[in-house]
């Protein structure tokens, strides 16, 4: 044998594609852990965290922001009221919309997109001076879709809404999670550009996919 | 214990794409003796996501490599990553050519004193410049050429030819007859 396949050989030994499985269906086959003893601290937790958070708040602002909940980690979903979602829906007065084609700020090749999401339509939006406002990407069906909001300058919109919202970080990225019934919106900075990335009907899962796949 | 659809799901999709997520996290780690925690890592969130949700196979590698990228940046430390943007001696990128190694070393030409490669890949392993393993594993085990690395790894050729060259040296005189 070669030299080279000898080199080969003691790889594959090392990093050994039967063993690495075999690591992974061991963990897939671990009992289940057993929440019972931790269950009673963590609701604990949770109440004394509520009791502060509530004690600490301000007077009620017309937006309605309820308690961020932290889940998966570091992942914090900030609950809004589904008022304050559908205000953020649509275009202002002084805002126009035209379906155009647009240059992406990065290439969609790699990001995940969920795969019924089949339309994409690509949209400029212009204020009344006609100047551009921002960009939309939009990944669409029936009654799902993803929005890709962008553009140089932060959208006023959701600023009082970024500013009480806790953050987390993907992929060292900061974004601010924000979620209402069945729709998510995540706002961001990232090279250079502004993000604001409205969903509906997607889970949970799919976003943060979408989201780790694209701010990377 | 698995149910046996998802669990044969599962092992087709390992199968099928086992190699590419490898090639991609050997790329992307910072220390190469990190990969088969990761890469069980990345495989195990699959299994979790493949029992909440139907996986299609077209966005199956952008899917696979999203959890990659994720995975890896939550196995280092902040510390970790700052120590990876390497200032030290053996990030040697950009010396200036006449320093190079001059002539190309083929490893089938080395003769090694003791049959030993799983000590040599072991060295190899445990260099400060983690470039290098991360080179031989790339050029030998994935047959990647030399161009290809430089853009992966996102250096410039010489760079990557000079490491390659200047360890099979190394080698043949840590390993080899009379070394």
């Amino acid at each position: 044998m070669t030299n080279k396949g000898k080199l080969k050989q003691s790889i594959e030994k090392d990093i050994n594609k039967i063993e690495n499985y075999n690591q992974i269906i061991e963990k897939i086959n671990k009992p289940a852990f057993n929440w019972k003893y931790v269950l009673v601290p963590v609701c604990l937790i949770l109440i004394v965290s509520l009791f502060i958070l509530n004690s600490n708040k301000s007077a009620k602002n017309s937006l309605n922001y309820n308690m961020a909940t932290k889940l998966d980690g570091e992942i914090i979903i900030n609950e809004i009221a589904s008022s304050t979602a559908s205000e953020m829906e649509g275009l202002t007065s002084n805002e126009k919309l035209e379906e155009q084609e647009i240059i992406e700020p990065f290439s969609m090749n790699n990001v995940y997109i969920p795969e019924d999401l089949k339309t994409k339509k690509t949209y400029v939006v212009y204020n009344n001076d006609n100047k551009i406002s921002y960009y939309v990407i939009n990944y669409s069906n029936n009654n799902r879709y993803l929005n890709i909001t962008y553009s140089k300058e932060k959208y006023s919109k959701y600023s009082s809404m970024e500013k009480n919202g806790e953050s987390s970080f993907i992929n060292d990225t900061e974004v601010k999670i924000f979620a209402s019934n069945n729709k998510f919106i995540t706002i961001s900075s990232y090279k250079d550009y502004n993000y604001v990335i409205e969903t509906l009907n997607l889970e949970q899962d799919e976003l943060l996919m979408f989201l780790r796949s694209y701010f990377i | 214990m698995a149910s046996n659809l998802n669990l044969s799901k599962f092992n087709e999709i390992y199968n099928q794409t086992y190699l590419d997520t490898l090639k991609y996290v050997v790329i992307k780690c910072h220390n190469i003796n990190d990969v088969n925690d990761i890469m069980q890592e990345i495989y195990f969130e699959l299994w979790k996501i493949l029992n909440k949700k139907e996986i299609t196979d077209t966005n199956l590698k952008s899917f696979l490599w999203g959890i990659a990228n994720y995975k890896i940046k939550k196995h280092y430390s902040l510390l970790q990553r700052i120590k990876a943007i390497s200032l030290e001696e053996e990030n040697m990128e950009g010396i200036p050519l006449k320093d190079m190694v001059a002539s190309s070393v083929n490893i089938n030409d080395l003769v090694i004193k003791k049959d030993d490669w799983d000590n040599i890949w072991s060295y190899l392993k445990k260099k400060k410049n983690q470039d290098i393993p991360k080179i031989f594993y790339l050029y030998y085990q994935s047959d990647v050429s030399l161009k290809e690395i430089a853009s992966l790894l996102n250096v410039n050729i010489s760079y990557v030819k000079h490491l390659l060259y200047r360890t099979l040296h190394e080698l043949q005189e840590t390993f080899g007859k009379g070394g």
